[in-house]
């Protein structure tokens, strides 16, 4: 069969239609190429089959189609797709075998996709795990603890690479060397947010970056809203660990929640303004996560630890982070000096000095 | 022939020598002074011709011209009011000077019409100018006779009124010179600004503080307001070593020009500077139509407290790159470029985020409102700033007010011997500086050298970090001055570990990247 990109990039990028007549368009034509060929008027008819309607409404309908399709071309296109090949960008259309069950399960599903990397088999189950920008180490703690167990059962992590969760879902995936793969609002030119460039080129080393957006196009307010729709649509279970009640996390959730999808909250404290949000999706169909592994320290009696100090160190960080004077308080007889202790968990990337003049364990309470 | 009398410029922070040449020539009654004067000298013509008839003189009915030589250096103010008029009394034959070598006394001062004579700004780098250059005797106005006495082996004729110099000059009035109440030398009047006793529950944080004056490195205290960062700032010049007499005239003739000396008394404490963030670029280097200097130069020696770093206006903060450098600005005018030096210890306070609190649960801020606010401080700075630490908020184990553990006496013992071996090690390689933190690349691979086991371990942060390599050089400096702290002769691992510590805000800007 002839190749169809250029005319799906098209017909995803043509303006002036909604998703549903080009949806529609599609049904009754069967290929964007057709569509791209058929003449006005049948496309004014197929269009309008249901609008029995006379009147200035229909007429004037009738002209902006006709204008349209009389200019149509393949120009911007051409363009995507040129710059699709020069960065190695692949697409998602929806005769694509990958593709195809997402975009027939959704009527709201974008005709087309792309993105960078690879994608995992559709048998591999695809969860979702998203929440604040700002988390908290409760936050923090749960991510990390899920997205391990999740990996180690083979599932595919996939977030949105802002900051806060969503970074720290992929990082332990790609710590766990798992799959993972992120769904960002703007093309595939950039990282977004810009600092997350790198994280982002790890992701497609293993796994994927996905979007329905264009090479070029920026990240604007309304394109979080139709990424976070992705997100929804893609998944098949999606975990929410920290939102407030007004978020980008929010709207994911709500929408995947619509799709029919498992949705998932990590319950908290209801004084925890953080967690507002998420407690407020258990009322409206989420489940709770649960997990009782938490409750006896977390992933940290799992740290290697190179030294006895360390241990030691370690042990009452866990419960508090502390200053260094607090530190030597509590842990008086260590054999190095505290400094050459800290020094070397610091370098081992096992303890980070935060802006509290404390000592905290990293991505630990 | 024509009149010239001694006088006195000021040219930047220095004086320089200057000629008064009065000529009373054939031509119509007229007065011309010429020598690239501003409005305040030309306006002397008038006030000379008020006081002429004040004092019962006569003014010349002929073409007086003024010279003020070297004539192509701008001049402004009203200090050579005194000898322009001298100098038309004694050409116009209505003054007689009888005392032996009078050409050889010098004069300075504005005049009044009533006759009296008024004080200016500048007049001590004008004594220690003459004093360089062997004058015995300098006349100045009462007014800031105390000031210009603080200079050793320079007599000072104080004057109240035109005639008392009149008289002076002709032998009929002895005036003995000027002494002051002040002795140049004396100790540092003790502080009364409080000791860092008054601070609990940082006991962390006082090597660093001691480190940062003792090798003059530059200083930031991040931490959640109410911490006591602006205290701890407010307490440094409590651990400040003196200065010498040579710095002391330094720093007391920049005031002079200033016009900031308080009661005309010498600057014998290092001063400090908090300028408010809400000031010009112009306030901190110097500027204005007169390139007057700026807080980097008031500074000079001493310790640019800047409170609230981050509100400060991009373009000020900024503009103390190369001041930070090199040590000195240079401002350039219409009117004229003056090179003002600023050597000055650069302390400065802020909140690690918007609302202050993070790192507290207290915080609200996103990641994204806390790196903005970060990146206020461009890199250009931040790399510039030896030390960066985390001020953490103080847990009081119980609701009684307690006292801290380190007194400002022996933080202050330690700066002195820390400052003493860097000057004796400066010395004794023949090095014209003083401090750890002056030193050059040479300097540092001279005087800092690291063992293998340090080397190693400086590689792995630095890589990790991913330090600048003036970073690096900071480091190793500081190193340099934990381990004279600590009096050892080489830098030790121990000494390299607290110089790592020291960069706290780079170092999480970059885990968070």
């Amino acid at each position: 069969m002839h190749d169809q990109t250029i005319y799906w990039i098209w017909l995803n990028e043509m303006r002036g239609i909604t998703l549903r007549e080009k949806r529609k368009l599609l049904s009754s034509l069967s290929s964007p190429q057709n569509i791209y060929h058929a003449s006005p008027s049948t496309i004014i008819d197929i269009l309008e089959t249901k609008q029995g309607r006379a009147g200035s409404v229909a007429e004037s309908k009738r002209e902006s189609y006709g204008s349209l399709w009389s200019s149509r071309n393949l120009a911007n296109a051409e363009a995507i797709l040129a710059n699709n090949e020069q960065h190695s960008i692949h697409l998602l259309s929806p005769d694509h075998q990958r593709y195809q069950p997402i975009y027939a399960a959704d009527t709201k599903a974008p005709l087309v996709l792309y993105y960078k990397g690879r994608l995992s088999p559709p048998e591999t189950p695809v969860i979702g795990v998203i929440g604040s920008r700002a988390s908290t180490s409760y936050g923090n703690l749960v991510t990390k603890a899920a997205v391990a167990t999740l990996v180690e059962k083979g599932n595919t992590v996939a977030s949105g690479l802002s900051f806060g969760i969503d970074a720290l879902a992929h990082q332990t995936t790609l710590e766990n060397h798992g799959i993972t793969y992120a769904f960002i609002p703007c093309g595939l030119h950039k990282a977004q947010p810009a600092s997350h460039t790198e994280l982002m080129e790890q992701i497609a080393d293993t796994g994927a970056v996905i979007t329905p957006y264009a090479y070029g196009k920026e990240a604007l307010p309304f394109r979080f809203i139709g990424r976070n729709d992705v997100l929804a649509t893609w998944c098949d279970t999606l975990l929410v660990v920290e939102a407030r009640k007004r978020s980008g996390s929010m709207h994911t959730a709500r929408s995947a929640l619509k799709k029919g999808k498992r949705v998932l909250a990590v319950p908290n404290s209801l004084l925890e303004p953080k967690s507002s949000g998420t407690n407020l999706l258990l009322t409206e169909g989420a489940k709770a996560y649960y997990d009782d592994q938490l409750q006896f320290g977390g992933c940290y009696s799992s740290i290697p630890t190179s030294h006895p100090d360390e241990e030691d160190v370690i042990g009452v960080l866990n419960e508090n982070p502390l200053t260094t004077s607090e530190i030597v308080d509590m842990v008086p007889d260590l054999s190095l000096s505290v400094m050459e202790c800290l020094t070397d968990m610091e370098l081992s990337g096992k303890i980070v000095f935060r802006s509290d003049g404390r000592w905290h364990l990293v991505g630990g309470l | 022939m024509a009149t010239v009398i001694r006088s006195l410029g000021i040219n930047g922070i220095e004086g320089y020598p200057l000629a008064v040449e009065v000529a009373i020539i054939a031509g119509l009654q007229a007065t011309t002074i010429v020598g690239l004067g501003d409005a305040a000298v030309k306006e002397a013509k008038d006030r000379m011709e008020a006081c002429t008839e004040e004092l019962s003189f006569a003014y010349p009915s002929k073409k007086v011209v003024v010279n003020l030589s070297p004539s192509d250096i701008p001049k402004r103010g009203a200090y050579l009011d005194l000898p322009m008029l001298i100098g038309l009394l004694v050409e116009s034959k209505q003054v007689r000077p009888r005392i032996e070598d009078w050409q050889e006394i010098a004069c300075v001062g504005g005049i009044s019409t009533t006759g009296a004579l008024v004080g200016f700004n500048g007049v001590l780098p004008m004594a220690i100018q003459a004093h360089r250059m062997g004058w015995k005797k300098l006349i100045v106005p009462l007014d800031c006779a105390n000031e210009a006495s603080l200079v050793k082996g320079l007599d000072i004729i104080a004057c109240e009124t035109i005639t008392q110099v009149i008289q002076f000059l002709e032998g009929r009035l002895h005036l003995s010179p000027h002494k002051t109440d002040q002795d140049p030398i004396l100790r540092e009047r003790t502080s009364k600004e409080g000791d860092f006793l008054d601070v609990v529950g940082h006991d962390d944080i006082m090597p660093y503080l001691a480190a940062a004056v003792a090798g003059n490195h530059n200083l930031l205290l991040v931490g959640i307001p109410g911490a006591g960062k602006t205290l701890m700032a407010r307490l440094l010049p409590t651990i400040l070593p003196p200065m010498n007499e040579q710095e002391i005239l330094e720093v007391s003739s920049i005031y002079s020009i200033a016009g900031e000396l308080d009661g005309h008394e010498l600057k014998t404490n290092r001063p400090f500077r908090c300028p408010h963030y809400n000031m010009s670029s112009h306030a901190l280097i110097g500027g204005g139509p007169q390139a007057k200097p700026g807080e980097v130069t008031l500074a000079h020696r001493g310790i640019l407290f800047l409170d609230e770093l981050p509100e400060f206006g991009r373009k000020t903060l900024e503009s103390l790159r190369l001041p930070l450098e090199d040590k000195r600005v240079t401002i350039s005018r219409v009117n004229q470029t003056n090179r003002y030096p600023s050597d000055f210890m650069l302390v400065a306070a802020m909140n690690p985020c918007p609302c202050g609190y993070a790192g507290t649960s207290r915080c609200e801020c996103t990641p994204y409102a806390i790196r903005t606010y970060r990146q206020r401080i461009s890199g250009p700075i931040l790399d510039r700033i030896d030390m960066q630490k985390y001020v953490g908020r103080v847990e009081f184990k119980d609701g009684h007010l307690m006292k801290g553990n380190t007194s400002s006496k022996d933080l202050r013992n330690s700066v002195m011997e820390a400052r003493e071996r860097q000057k004796y090690r400066f010395q004794k390689g023949e090095e014209h500086i003083t401090t750890n933190s002056q030193m050059n690349s040479s300097q540092l691979r001279k005087y800092c050298t690291l063992d293998d086991d340090c080397a190693s371990l400086l590689q792995r942060t630095y890589e990790r970090d991913q330090l600048s390599v003036r970073a690096r050089y900071k480091t190793i400096k500081l190193a340099r001055t934990f381990a004279d702290i600590q009096g050892s002769a080489s830098i030790e691992r121990a000494h390299l570990i607290h110089a790592l510590f020291s960069r706290d805000l780079e170092k999480e800007i970059s885990h968070h990247a």
